[in-house]
């Protein structure tokens, strides 16, 4: 792979940058290394489809020679990461144009697949463009160098300017391509267009809201944030694609739609509006004025939004420092708790903390771990949903006597992935701690860390669906949760011992995506499989067989904590 | 050597906390350890010094357990390390070279983790935790993430975990790094009480003056072997030079480095 296109094509333009005072080849230079650094990141929207390093090392292999102190290596697809992400955000466009074949007026059209993107946009700006727009390296290797102000705007515009092009073009250029094919080109120029000032809006927006929460908070604050926008997004991800494919049967009754004020108030319809004023003709003030809005609000928005600049850069400064203390007392005091309870040996417990604040601290992890949590709380719903529609409806869920609280099961394909995560860490260099300390067993340093991923993960999140379920299906699924509960509770050892063992937290994150789905799935089969039991044994002794399944899943929790976490050490 | 009896000889290695008899090591075919002897005993503040790549962390890291693979014996408080199971280690404390730590954690977290590792009650831990990040003069930062600390502040919580659990054996590798100069006058005072009081400090740096002063005993390594050991006063006598760095650079049989400035700055000016 040799230099990006774009490079070249900049090239042609070589003497404009002259005349506006910049000193071309430096901001070449620059510019090429920011691409290069963009092709190696792992983005947020590839980390929802990671899997575990399909490495075959061994625990214990590892350690000889002194490799513990070492990074090991990983193998570098350099060019996986931003392609992938690319990728996904192509695929998420090709699905959301779904939205358009539901037919409807083109305000109707236009307004909602301009709405699903913008949004894809925004949250997708919130967490992968953040690594863009906030890098705080600029300032110490950059500003230390003789190179001018203005050389180095340029160059840091132009690079988020490529970055979101190549973004935008690969969310947009599936609906804008089906909008040609079935509305015509003036549909596809306008939505085209649209599609650009809207991008620039939702651009603007979030500079805006970095801005304001840096002077707000501090940059711990606005990290932690990206978390949960991560969250969101896989969440509006599974539950927006069943709302899109439902959206196509009800989107036909609404062809005499008639749009209130407080409707083009949303930005997506000042848009669409400039769909019935352009293409349809109506010229009338509901239309033209919101059209206009769309077209006015980012490019004054852009404007400001440059006069910022150096109070952004200022704000900056705050990201790279950020001390925040207080509040965490109370917490550990809990995981200390947790740990006495759960724990037996001393080693274990101090794991135990240990394993629980870095999963509470670490950032990266957190980036990882949080959107495979999102998922896990959107899927037994979704699966439920899936079953009902497919029959007669919701209504059409027997809940005081069915069986689809089973769905619950589903909750815990979150396990694997989590577990082997776990190995991972930001500072995995660390980890030399393990090998200098006299830890008597590794098995409880595994059993804690399981432990504690299970308690602070895995549980909350259980609890909250289970209460959703009984209060939908009655108290009487209350011994079949504890099945559920103690049937994730065994997928936890029971992954580790399919997949290779490493000391938790004790190697690099990969830097692209590498996939050991297989055994995920396996662990996965094996879920549906516990799933399946259950739902036999329930239908073959209604009313005992639970009893016999919560002492069958106690027992299969003793063997697998106990056997599989044995280590020859 | 050769000439002591035998008797003598197990009898001193009784005594001695750590033993080292002709310790060899290889990466990859290359000998990073090439036949390395070496003894020490309570109340030594030893300073291990050599050039890059002379062994000095490998050999470290082999009495920690860290790096296996090496042939020859290495004995703790009389064990031979390989037979000896993982309990010698709670004697020992240990900074390793770069400030590699969970900083995701704060201080207290961590130091309270490591103080647990090594045997200590959780609530000791955290007081003497407390103690300690109190004596550096970090109370104010224990509970912030280690990762907003500055490279001293780190070396202070590292030091601290080594120190923590009241070693007898302390392995420093370049302990004073990032620190400034009050600190490293609390670092040098706290070694040599702690030596006063029975422990052996094995203490590893580049920076010689610091060495000259603070050590009782000096250990240089070079080419994978012990090139010389002895007190500062003895190996002066031996080299006639004046100071350590000069003895160093006439051990390790270096005497380029005027012609390697002089090709640099050429290599500077060349247009």
């Amino acid at each position: 792979m040799g230099e990006p296109r774009i490079l070249r094509a900049l090239d042609r333009i070589q003497p404009l940058f002259g005349r506006m005072g910049i000193d071309y080849p430096i901001m070449r230079r620059i510019l090429a290394l920011k691409l290069t650094l963009d092709r190696r990141r792992t983005t947020g929207v590839a980390a929802l489809f990671r899997a575990s390093k399909s490495g075959s090392m061994e625990f214990g292999s590892g350690r000889k020679g002194g490799s513990s102190l070492k990074p090991k290596e990983t193998a570098e697809d350099t060019d996986g990461g931003l392609r992938r992400s690319l990728f996904f955000y192509g695929l998420y466009g090709a699905i959301s144009s779904l939205f358009m074949l539901a037919g409807g007026t083109y305000f109707f059209q236009a307004g909602l697949i301009l709405a699903v993107l913008l949004f894809i946009m925004m949250t997708a700006m919130l967490s992968d463009f953040s690594s863009v727009m906030l890098d705080v390296r600029d300032k110490p290797i950059l500003h230390t160098k003789p190179v001018d102000a203005r050389t180095l705007g340029m160059a840091k515009t132009l690079h988020i300017l490529i970055y979101f092009t190549q973004f935008a073009l690969a969310l947009g250029i599936v609906p804008i391509a089906v909008g040609i094919v079935k509305n015509g080109p003036a549909f596809g120029l306008l939505l085209l267009l649209s599609f650009v000032l809207g991008g620039l809006l939702v651009a603007v927006f979030t500079a805006f809201v970095y801005l304001a929460v840096l002077k707000l908070f501090d940059g711990e604050t606005l990290k932690d944030m990206i978390n949960y926008v991560q969250i969101a997004m896989t969440l509006f991800m599974l539950i927006g694609y069943q709302v899109a494919i439902r959206a196509m049967d009800m989107s036909r009754i609404s062809d005499e739609f008639h749009p209130g004020w407080w409707e083009l108030a949303v930005p997506p319809l000042w848009y669409s509006a400039g769909f019935e004023w352009l293409l349809n003709g109506r010229g009338e003030p509901l239309y033209i004025i919101p059209a206009l809005m769309g077209l006015i609000v980012p490019l004054i928005g852009a404007v400001i939004f440059f006069r910022f600049i150096p109070a952004f850069e200022r704000s900056l400064e705050k990201l790279s420092g950020g001390t925040s203390g207080g509040g965490r007392k109370s917490t550990s005091r809990l995981n200390r708790l947790l740990a006495n309870l759960l724990c037996r040996s001393k080693e274990e417990r101090a794991f135990y903390v240990f394993a629980s604040a870095m999963l509470a601290r670490e950032r990266e992890f957190k980036l990882k771990v949080y959107p495979s949590l999102g998922f896990s709380l959107a899927v037994p719903f979704i699966f439920l949903f899936s079953f009902a529609t497919a029959g007669e409806g919701l209504s059409s869920i027997d809940y005081a006597n069915g069986l689809a609280y089973l769905n619950l099961y589903s909750c815990a394909i979150m396990i694997p992935t989590l577990v082997l995560t776990l190995k991972f860490s930001g500072s995995f260099k660390g980890s030399w701690i393990y090998a200098s300390a006299p830890i008597e067993r590794l098995g409880s340093v595994y059993r804690a860390t399981l432990k504690a991923s299970f308690a602070r993960l895995f549980f909350p999140l259980f609890m909250i669906e289970a209460v959703i379920f009984t209060v939908m299906f009655g108290i009487r699924i209350v011994p079949d949760l504890i099945v559920i509960a103690a049937v994730a509770a065994s997928l936890l050892p029971l992954t580790l011992r399919i997949t290779e063992r490493e000391l938790p937290f004790s190697l690099p994150f990969p830097t692209s995506d590498q996939s050991g789905g297989m055994k995920v799935l396996g662990v996965m089969l094996l879920l549906g499989a516990f799933a399946g039991i259950h739902y036999m044994v329930v239908t073959a002794v209604p009313v005992y067989g639970v009893w016999g399944l919560i002492a069958a899943s106690i027992a299969l929790n003793t063997w697998a904590w106990r056997d599989t976490l044995h280590t020859n050490k | 050597m050769e000439a002591m009896n035998v008797e003598a000889a197990s009898r001193e290695r009784e005594e001695a906390v750590l033993s080292i008899r002709d310790l060899r090591m290889n990466y990859d075919g290359r000998y990073v350890l090439n036949g390395v002897d070496l003894e020490a005993r309570p109340k030594q503040i030893i300073g291990y010094i050599g050039p890059n790549g002379a062994g000095k962390s490998t050999t470290i890291k082999i009495m920690l357990g860290l790096v296996k693979g090496y042939t020859g014996e290495v004995r703790l408080f009389g064990q031979d390390i390989k037979e000896a199971g993982t309990e010698y280690k709670r004697r020992i404390g240990y900074v390793p070279e770069t400030a590699e730590l969970y900083d995701s954690l704060t201080a207290r977290e961590y130091l309270t983790f490591t103080g647990e590792l090594y045997g200590l009650a959780p609530e000791s831990a955290e007081r003497k935790a407390k103690a300690l990040m109190d004596g550096f003069g970090l109370s104010h930062a224990i509970d912030s993430r280690v990762s907003s600390y500055s490279k001293g502040m780190k070396q202070k919580v590292l030091l601290a975990s080594s120190l923590l659990h009241d070693p007898d054996l302390i392995f420093l590798d370049e302990p004073l790094s990032g620190l400034d100069a009050n600190s490293v006058m609390v670092i040098k005072e706290l070694l040599e009480l702690l030596a006063s009081r029975g422990k052996t400090i094995f203490y590893s740096s580049h920076i010689m003056d610091v060495v000259e002063k603070i050590s009782s005993r000096i250990v240089l390594l070079s080419g994978g072997r012990v090139a010389a050991d002895g007190s500062f006063e003895e190996l002066r006598a031996r080299g006639g030079e004046k100071s350590l760095e000069e003895l160093f650079n006439q051990l390790t049989d270096f005497h380029d480095h005027r012609i390697i400035a002089e090709r640099l700055v050429t290599a500077l000016e060349e247009r």
